[in-house]
């Protein structure tokens, strides 16, 4: 229910910017604003970082958007074209700044930990907790060009070929980053796994 | 009234020029788009000034706000701004080239289709832009696109919700629903005389990579443009730009430049895949088969690189094929699930038969007739490696399987939980899978060597009687050993230990009886992950009982462990430094295998991957844009090859020649005293239209 709301939201974006930008994009900010957060944590590790990077990523959001012809609005698909431009932002950050130190908010109500709950029982939820953090730092570990399609495929529901677009890879190449994602993953889990007994 | 209106109009239009320099990018972006909204009577100069600036978002702006000038618009620059390095710049400058209709030149947004903007949304800005302003070359392009459109269908994107399945042996599961592949949909081509099988859909009416499935599409367009036209469009620009697109491989200057033996700059190679399209390659027969993570197994002529076939799977294959007795062998993955088992005729290709189980596979060894493979939901099985038929299988439930060898007639592997959480190492008679016997502690299984069982527990590496099950001894070492390679050379057990730092959750009794993860606020008390994120060793141990005899701890093996060989009384091991999660530096080092002491060491800068094969003296270092060879006496570079993929796989070194599989889908093979290239080859079976 929540995901067909969502997605009624995400159809009905570009017309309400196309109409009227000024008055809408606030509540664009709104909706998407804790999830490009999420995004972006996860690809810093910093909260500072990510903060930076949403901040400027709706200001070169609104720009466009100012600029762009009303046709074009009302064919963006929001959400891939957003992801895109944090990503670029996030590039430019990181191209500008030196390898941050990558620190972790692990608290319950934290976004990095926006993924779709699959436990039932209570002891199941810890569980589910604990694996999920494990695998947040995991993932914030992995060389960029994993971490990015990791990232955007199982934390932001993104399909292979619309990470494609947006990245602008064959379909092919995302795949297999997120199969060698995976796999570091892996060996990164399986090795910290191995320490906690 | 209306010159008080022009002077308060001029004293903004002055404070928009002014801020023009301000140092930030948004004040500079909103003054330029203030000045847009002059329209024609906007200053034409600032706008020109403003195409060369530092920001994207700005550049973008001064496109728009040029397009806006009317007759003054100067569309040699609007259609220099469509080559800006910046896709935004790139869409701006085709959106507004748009909206000045007929005046807009078509042949610089047609190149822009013909040559394949790498971005998606410049390619969508071009059409609109297209469509706008020269319909009837839509149309133009439509009839060539038709013809297209039969052999290059849309990339399927429909799928589920990804998933994190908890049950999955990584936990990250993503149910793709594809649908089975019937076997005649493999494709097996004819030997071609070039390596690289590029086709010209303008010639020949076809650029589809045989083997590309029709599939139901979902794209990003207008509705308003025809689906079918859209679809057959996009794929234009981007299967002329897989034609066109050549990148050249420039050698790169970092490593020690005077001991470099240059090897002559490659010819442009061309490849759709900047990024990552494993190769893993087995040489056998004077034949090199590689598999790839996109899904194509290749046969390709070891003296010459030609392609003698190759067999497009139904999933990402990985690792390197096993090739016995004129048969090859590999396993098919997507995702977690279904994995397919394939045979193939090493002579020709022809599917000799497949296995399919819904599940991810993780092991598959083919020793004496007979295929052994595990999987992830507690499948073992034997199949006759001729025909595929199931000589016996065993589900275990409950848990994932792997394999690790077939032995004197017994099959070793472990089980493992749903969780990863380690099982037991098992021994299975190979002709029937019956249980010999299950280690007593939960343990990992490393490797079966010389009638001993070598496996781990945390940090423990524990060795047990191969027959019996028995323990024979177990050392503590100071970290995990199940990163690398256990190797026995000499009576001498050669490990890495490796500690990885990043912070783990602890867990403190709640309120409900049961546990909770301790919360840790936002701001003020947030973890940092030390700088150093995993740190490793190398260990040497006595085969007999296990007894540390030296540990060596120096930088060149401090980080994530990626290799470790054993030659000649010499160590080699390969470690990728990670510093705050970025992977920096790529160590390859020799320790003396008696007493640990570092003889060399050799650093690649700037490095996300790093592996290693020896032969003939000589280390083989593949690495994020380059391949390199070590003298394995020395650590000094003899000669160096640049790529512009990674190699994340490792290379295989035959008959004086080291073939290296790329990430992005090609094959070199590199003279291995000299680093001269004998040939490539690019595997063209690439995502687009496939997946």
């Amino acid at each position: 229910m929540r995901q067909d709301t969502m997605e009624q939201q995400r159809q009905e974006w570009p017309e309400l910017l196309a109409t009227d930008l000024d008055g809408h994009f606030g509540q664009f900010v709104s909706a998407y604003r804790r999830r490009l957060y999420a995004f972006a944590l996860r690809q810093t590790g910093n909260a500072q970082d990510a903060e930076d990077i949403v901040q400027e990523a709706f200001l070169r959001a609104y720009h466009a958007l100012k600029n762009y012809p009303v046709s074009r609005i009302r064919t963006l698909q929001v959400q891939q074209w957003l992801y895109k431009i944090t990503l670029n932002v996030f590039r430019n950050h990181a191209r500008r700044s030196a390898p941050p130190s990558v620190s972790f908010d692990v608290s319950e109500d934290s976004p990095l930990l926006e993924i779709e709950d699959q436990s039932g029982r209570p002891d199941e939820e810890v569980s589910w907790r604990e694996w999920r953090h494990e695998l947040e730092r995991g993932v914030a570990t992995l060389p960029e060009r994993y971490r990015v399609t990791v990232n955007l495929h199982y934390f932001e529901d993104l399909s292979q070929r619309e990470i494609a677009e947006l990245l602008n890879q064959p379909v092919g190449t995302v795949k297999a980053n997120v199969h060698r994602g995976i796999q570091l993953l892996r060996k990164a889990l399986g090795t910290q796994t191995n320490e906690m007994r | 009234m209306e010159t008080r209106n022009n002077n308060e109009q001029r004293s903004l239009v002055d404070q928009w020029l002014a801020a023009l320099d301000d140092a930030d990018w948004n004040t500079r972006a909103t003054a330029i788009r203030m000045l847009g909204e002059l329209g024609e009577r906007a200053p034409l100069e600032p706008l020109l000034v403003a195409l060369h600036d530092a920001d994207e978002s700005v550049r973008a702006a001064a496109v728009r706000a040029l397009g806006k000038l009317g007759e003054r618009v100067p569309l040699d620059r609007l259609v220099a701004a469509l080559h800006d390095a910046d896709w935004t710049v790139r869409e701006m400058a085709a959106l507004t080239l748009g909206e000045l209709g007929e005046r807009a030149p078509a042949a610089p947004l047609v190149d822009l289709l013909r040559t394949g903007d790498e971005d998606t949304a410049v390619r969508e800005a071009a059409l609109l832009a297209l469509q706008h302003t020269h319909p009837d070359v839509i149309s133009s392009l439509d009839r060539q696109a038709a013809i297209l459109r039969h052999d290059r269908s849309p990339v399927r994107t429909d799928r589920p919700r990804q998933q994190l399945d908890t049950t999955a042996p990584v936990q990250l599961s993503v149910p793709v629903k594809r649908q089975s592949r019937p076997q005649d949909a493999s494709q097996n081509w004819q030997e071609e005389p070039d390596t690289f099988e590029v086709a010209d859909p303008d010639a020949t009416g076809h650029a589809s990579p045989p083997g590309a499935r029709p599939g139901p599409g979902r794209h990003s367009l207008p509705r308003r443009i025809a689906e079918g036209v859209l679809a057959a469009l996009l794929v234009l620009g981007i299967g002329l730009s897989w034609l066109l697109v050549a990148h050249t491989l420039h050698p790169t200057s970092s490593g020690p430049a005077s001991q470099v033996k240059s090897t002559p700059t490659p010819p442009p190679v061309v490849s759709t895949n900047s990024g990552n399209n494993d190769m893993s390659l087995t040489v056998v027969n004077n034949m090199v088969y590689a598999s790839a993570y996109d899904g194509a197994v290749s046969a390709l002529r070891e003296n010459n690189g030609g392609l003698l076939w190759q067999y497009r799977t139904d999933g990402s294959v990985y690792p390197a094929p096993i090739v016995v007795n004129g048969v090859v062998y590999v396993t098919a993955s997507v995702d977690n699930g279904p994995s397919h088992v394939y045979a193939l005729r090493a002579s020709d290709g022809k599917l000799l038969w497949s296995y399919t189980r819904n599940s991810y596979v993780p092991s598959l060894l083919v020793v004496e007739g007979v295929a052994y493979l595990a999987s992830a939901d507690g499948l073992l099985a034997a199949l006759r490696a001729s025909d595929g038929s199931v000589l016996w299988h065993r589900e275990i439930q409950g848990q994932g399987v792997s394999l690790v060898e077939v032995v004197n007639g017994v099959l070793y592997g472990a089980t493992y939980e749903k969780n990863q959480d380690p099982g037991h190492v098992e021994a299975w008679r190979a002709s029937d899978g019956s249980l010999l016997w299950q280690s007593r502690a939960s343990l990992y299984l490393l490797e079966v060597i010389d009638g001993v069982v070598y496996a781990s527990l945390g940090n423990d590496v524990e060795a047990l009687q191969a027959n019996t099950g028995a323990v024979l001894w177990h050392t503590t070492l100071d970290g995990s050993p199940s990163q690398t390679p256990l190797i026995v050379s000499n009576e001498v057990v050669y490990v890495t230990a490796t500690v990885n730092n990043l912070p783990v959750a602890s867990a403190v009794p709640a309120h409900s009886g049961g546990y909770d993860l301790e919360t840790i606020p936002l701001a003020d008390n947030r973890k940092t992950v030390p700088e150093k994120q995993f740190n490793s060793s190398v260990y040497a141990l006595r085969v007999t009982d296990g007894a540390v005899l030296w540990h060596y701890k120096g930088q060149e093996a401090n980080g994530l462990p990626n290799g470790l060989i054993v030659s000649d009384g010499t160590i080699f091991g390969c470690t990728q430094v990670v510093t705050g999660g970025y992977i920096t530096t790529g160590y390859v080092y020799a320790l003396q295998a008696s007493s640990g002491a570092l003889l060399w060491s050799y650093a690649i800068p700037n490095n996300q991957s790093v592996v290693i094969t020896m032969a003939h003296g000589v280390i083989f270092v593949g690495s994020d844009a380059a391949f390199y060879a070590l003298r394995a006496s020395t650590g000094s570079l003899l000669w160096r090859y640049a790529l512009d993929a990674a190699v994340d796989t490792a290379p295989v070194v035959d008959g004086g020649v080291v073939y290296v599989g790329a990430n992005n889908g090609i094959t070199v093979a590199l003279e291995a005293s000299t680093g001269s290239l004998r040939w490539r080859h690019l595997t063209t079976v690439s995502g687009n239209g496939v997946f």
